[in-house]
């Protein structure tokens, strides 16, 4: 009872940590500007208070990018809690199965093609939500063998397919040369032109991915013990699994169609939370939401102060330079102590 | 004795006389071209043909009357890609695309050239981008002996300098490079007529839109240029920062609040979507042309067009003229070399028959 009250106590401790941090760092993203405003400057004009300019920059500007981030990295932190989760590696994320690769090419082939009724602004992103999606049905059709999915065949089934797709991008841009110049910045992630309407389009497919996958929390427990186990304590694997897949595929593709690949933030969020509250879904799903909204913002925030002297940096170079020293640390430590046993 | 006197004179001074619009005429034909890679091309006399590796060139050879020289194109000069209407009806063997993956196929296409006679090696010229990524193709067209100018100005009197080089290589008068600087010296005359000093100057700032990043522009740049010769006040200027754009969001552009915003020509929104972006209604934006930062004369309709924007009292309507040139025309220096030494020959001649009388 004491231990169970000890977590309870330290899992509130950790959300209350992270919603703090979301809200400091939803202020401060606020704040960025050319000439960035006083953080409480920022606060009063998020309530419509204070000067005009100080008005449009912070709910017009960039508000519809603060919010996207938010989005962003909610999907992409349950996303990667997830398929750490279906696969049981430590390792997995929310672009293993070539989900990047696959949204990569659909980008390019946006960024290469017109088609007269649809803008540029909304083909591009279109094009790589729906090759991201097509993506997860070509590695899932490769993998399914006998009537099931083994794990370990879909995981080296993403590989394969994601390096496939991945010569496939870089023919097109060899090819096409300057028009896909693009391309490469795309892939580093960027935040800055996310506007209201993309909001609205990410925000209903985020929400749906996200409710599905919480509420599998407690099957994604037992599926941890093992296929066996699971279908033992009435879990149908199969079928949850596939939801799962499907559900952070919707996300993953719904979070990089507007803002470009954003790596590590599903690989690095759901572990740092592992270790803080323990491998309980029900409790790690939620947190890597917030969680990854969180890391998000700040990856954001420093992106723009980082380097003033030549500009806002991709989102997707910060969280990389984070991610990655944390990643080499993760494969120096034991499982257990990652918070996997 | 008098007589062979006489004719020795006479051989002097006709001598004399033919040097000097012999020297007069070497200074004047010989041509010497430093490029923007700092190779210096040596012609000993105009360029018979040219190849337009560049929309540029193509345009700028449109404008000075000299298209018929050129005799190869790159792909981006062909009217699909360019809009130039007078290389509409010219046959697609006339175009090669212009790329370091390609080079041996330009390579090709110049050798079919000398071989059919069309090209000379020793006096022709190809006109091409300074862009780093083409140095393979210039260096590999060097290989065989062709000779290569390349241009990479970034600023109006840069291009000028590139039509003017383009003028002289392929013996053109200079009238269009010098309507060019007359432009650029009659606004900056208005506007210091008017009495327009820095703080009534209208203030601006210009945007591009590349690989999904805004960029202001800072200084170096022909688009900066515009807004500096045009008597505006650039707000993008940054002298903390060495590079001649960078990145910014629209924030920027709201809290610097310039009067008006020169647009890349390459935006694919109009002036009018981008005003919605903005949500600031007293920031004017205009957006220019694609060819008007080109390395070629449209570069001064673009700066008359903004200085009208500007200023529009003060320059408005058409494009004032250049008054005629005042260089020294060599041929009525010939002429009067030879008028004097003819003179001279027959008063020689006159003097010495009346002492032999």
């Amino acid at each position: 009872m004491d231990g169970v009250a000890k977590r309870h106590k330290r899992v509130l401790t950790v959300f209350a940590f992270l919603f703090i941090l979301l809200l400091v760092f939803m202020v401060l993203d606020l704040a960025q500007a050319f000439i960035p405003l006083p953080f409480f400057d920022a606060l009063q004009a998020l309530f419509g208070y204070g000067s005009e300019t100080n008005i449009i920059i912070v709910q017009k500007m960039n508000m519809p990018r603060v919010l996207m981030a938010i989005l962003v990295g909610a999907g992409l932190g349950i996303a990667g809690a997830v398929m750490q989760a279906v696969f049981r590696n430590p390792m997995a994320s929310p672009f293993i199965l070539g989900l990047s690769s696959g949204a990569a090419l659909g980008a390019a082939i946006g960024m290469s093609i017109t088609i007269s009724f649809i803008p540029m602004m909304l083909l591009v992103p279109l094009l790589a939500f729906i090759s991201c999606m097509a993506t997860l049905f070509l590695v899932y059709s490769i993998s399914h063998v006998g009537g099931r999915v083994p794990t370990e065949t879909l995981l080296l089934a993403g590989i394969a397919v994601g390096s496939f797709l991945s010569a496939l991008v870089s023919l097109l841009t060899y090819l096409a040369g300057d028009q896909l110049q693009g391309i490469v910045y795309w892939t580093m992630g960027n935040m800055s032109n996310a506007s209201w309407d993309n909001v609205l389009i990410v925000a209903p497919l985020m929400f749906a991915g996200c409710l599905l996958m919480l509420s599998c929390a407690r099957d994604l427990n037992a599926m941890m013990l093992g296929d066996a186990h699971a279908l033992d304590l009435g879990v149908e694997v199969k079928k949850v699994r596939l939801q799962l897949l499907i559900a952070s595929a919707l996300v993953t593709a719904a979070a990089v169609a507007f803002v470009g690949v954003i790596g590590f933030i599903g690989l690095v969020v759901p572990h740092i939370l592992r270790i803080a509250m323990g491998p309980d879904n029900r409790a790690l799903l939620p947190a890597s939401i917030i969680g990854g909204a969180a890391f998000l913002l700040m990856c954001d925030y420093i992106s723009r102060v980082i380097a003033p002297s030549i500009g806002v940096l991709p989102v997707g170079i910060i969280t990389a330079l984070i991610g990655a020293p944390y990643f080499i640390y993760l494969l120096r430590r034991r499982r257990s102590e990652v918070g996997w046993d | 004795m008098q007589k062979r006197g006489f004719i020795a004179l006479l051989a002097i001074f006709l001598l004399v006389g033919s040097a000097i619009p012999v020297a007069v005429g070497e200074s004047s034909t010989g041509i010497s071209i430093t490029d923007s890679r700092n190779v210096t091309t040596n012609l000993t006399q105009p360029a018979t043909h040219v190849a337009a590796f560049g929309a540029f060139a193509t345009i700028t050879l449109v404008d000075i009357g000299y298209l018929d020289k050129a005799v190869m194109f790159d792909a981006t000069s062909a009217y699909s890609k360019s809009g130039i209407v007078e290389v509409q009806n010219f046959s697609a063997d006339k175009f090669v695309t212009v790329s370091s993956a390609n080079k041996d196929a330009v390579v090709q296409k110049m050798l079919d050239l000398v071989d059919n006679g069309t090209w000379n090696k020793d006096n022709d010229v190809i006109l091409g981008y300074g862009y780093s990524y083409l140095s393979s193709v210039w260096t590999a067209l060097e290989g065989y002996g062709f000779k290569v100018i390349t241009f990479y100005p970034n600023t109006y009197d840069g291009i000028v300098q590139v039509v003017e080089d383009i003028e002289t290589v392929v013996g053109a008068d200079h009238k269009v490079s010098e309507q060019m600087s007359y432009v650029k010296t009659f606004i900056a005359q208005t506007l210091a007529e008017h009495g327009i000093n820095d703080t009534q100057k209208v203030t601006a700032v210009y945007l591009s839109y590349s690989s999904s990043v805004w960029k202001m522009g800072n200084g170096g740049s022909v688009t900066v240029d515009f807004i500096n010769y045009a008597g505006g006040n650039n707000l993008g200027n940054n002298t903390a920062k060495a590079i001649p754009t960078y990145s910014v969001d629209l924030t920027a552009v709201v809290q610097l609040s310039p009067d008006y915003v020169l647009l890349d020509g390459y935006y694919t929104g109009s002036a009018t979507d981008f005003s919605a972006l903005l949500g600031d209604s007293s920031i004017h934006v205009y957006k220019l042309n694609k060819t008007w930062n080109s390395y070629c004369p449209d570069a001064m309709t673009g700066l008359w067009t903004v200085a009208g924007l500007f200023y529009p009292s003060y320059f408005e309507g058409k494009i004032p003229n250049a008054p005629a040139s005042t260089q020294p025309d060599n041929t009525m220096l010939y002429v009067g070399v030879g008028a004097v030494v003819v003179i001279v020959a027959v008063a020689a001649v006159v003097l010495m028959k009346k002492r032999k009388a």
